[in-house]
């Protein structure tokens, strides 16, 4: 079947939320089913590995598979570093001007160890723009007491592998929706009304 | 084969497909809720701390690391919903569709796994000793 008009609403649509392109184009029930898969997917792939799954800066390679299932993608990885990560506390005596700042939040941000517990401090440091000592606040892991727990227990081997590779396989499903919506192949006709 | 009829062995196989999926099913929840497991003998030492911590879901992940291979079941189960919603011109027959696909994948795998078994324990070694 030749392609039909490109339909480039319709691809960013898919892109930004699974299925949506397909509603766009009047196929309800495909875009359920496309959404259903996908977010389907990309869940069962935070449910087998955990949050630890999608890590844009431990796995870059994996996550840019996994973007093409869309902002919740990108979410799912904002959520990850900025509400369960936190530096080590030998790194943060190390912090002396904003530039130490910056290298820890890019490089030395880690997953908690299952006796730590994610907490805040204020460390006083240069900052050579302003010329003077700013305070700013960082997250750091320090040792649970009773009761504490860390922020989320890290996946490792097989299973870590399984929840990449589902939220990935999601991402490329998409992608398939995503070429499918913005250039239709398929008979327009119409079913009972609806386009199937 | 005839004597079944193609409608029956299509049942059968319905049949089989969603006995493997329950099965699955059965066999994972039990490890994600962390109720299996023997309880510790006692006088035996305590249990490390990672063990003592509840599981969240969707943040942590769940302890299938023995029964990992099941998990194929869901994957090829998504693929196949995605892909035939998007590759099939009409929607008729749609979830009988997708359970074949979702064998297809499966069966397909359970090959490919027998056959790089056989060039790597058995073929290669072969080839290595001459």
């Amino acid at each position: 079947m030749p392609p039909g008009p490109l339909q480039p609403i319709a691809a960013v649509l898919a892109w930004l939320v699974p299925g949506a392109g397909h509603l766009f184009l009047g196929y309800t029930r495909r875009a359920i089913l496309i959404a259903g898969g996908v977010f389907g997917l990309f869940a069962g792939g935070l449910f087998v590995g955990g949050i630890d799954c999608v890590d844009k800066r431990e796995n870059f390679f994996w996550f840019l598979g996994q973007a093409l299932a869309g902002p919740v993608a990108f979410g799912t990885d904002y959520i990850h570093q900025n509400h369960f990560k936190a530096l080590d506390p030998a790194s943060v005596s190390n912090l002396r001007k904003t530039d130490d700042l910056v290298r820890a939040r890019r490089g030395s941000m880690r997953s908690a160890r299952p006796e730590e517990t994610r907490t805040t401090t204020q460390v006083e440091i240069d900052d050579p723009a302003a010329g003077r000592k700013v305070k700013v606040t960082v997250p750091v892991f320090r040792k649970a007491g009773p009761g504490e727990f860390p922020p989320n227990i890290s996946s490792l081997g097989r299973v870590n592998e399984l929840g990449t590779l589902f939220c990935t396989v999601a991402g490329f499903m998409n992608l398939i929706a995503v070429i499918d919506a913005g250039q239709l192949r398929r008979n327009r006709r119409a079913v009972g009304g609806i386009r199937a | 084969m005839k004597f079944l009829g193609r409608e029956r062995l299509n049942r059968l196989f319905r049949l089989a497909v969603f006995t493997l999926i329950a099965l699955g099913v059965v066999l994972l929840i039990p490890r994600a809720t962390g109720q299996t497991g023997a309880a510790p003998a006692p006088g035996a030492p305590a249990a490390p701390a990672a063990a003592d911590l509840p599981w969240r879901p969707f943040i942590d992940p769940i302890n299938v690391h023995e029964s990992w291979f099941l998990l194929l079941v869901p994957m090829a189960f998504g693929v196949a919903v995605v892909y035939k919603a998007v590759r099939m011109q009409e929607l008729n027959r749609y979830w009988m569709h997708v359970i074949y696909m979702t064998a297809q994948i499966v069966i397909a795998m359970i090959l490919l796994g027998a056959a790089t078994y056989l060039i790597v324990i058995r073929f290669a070694p072969f080839i290595a000793s001459y």
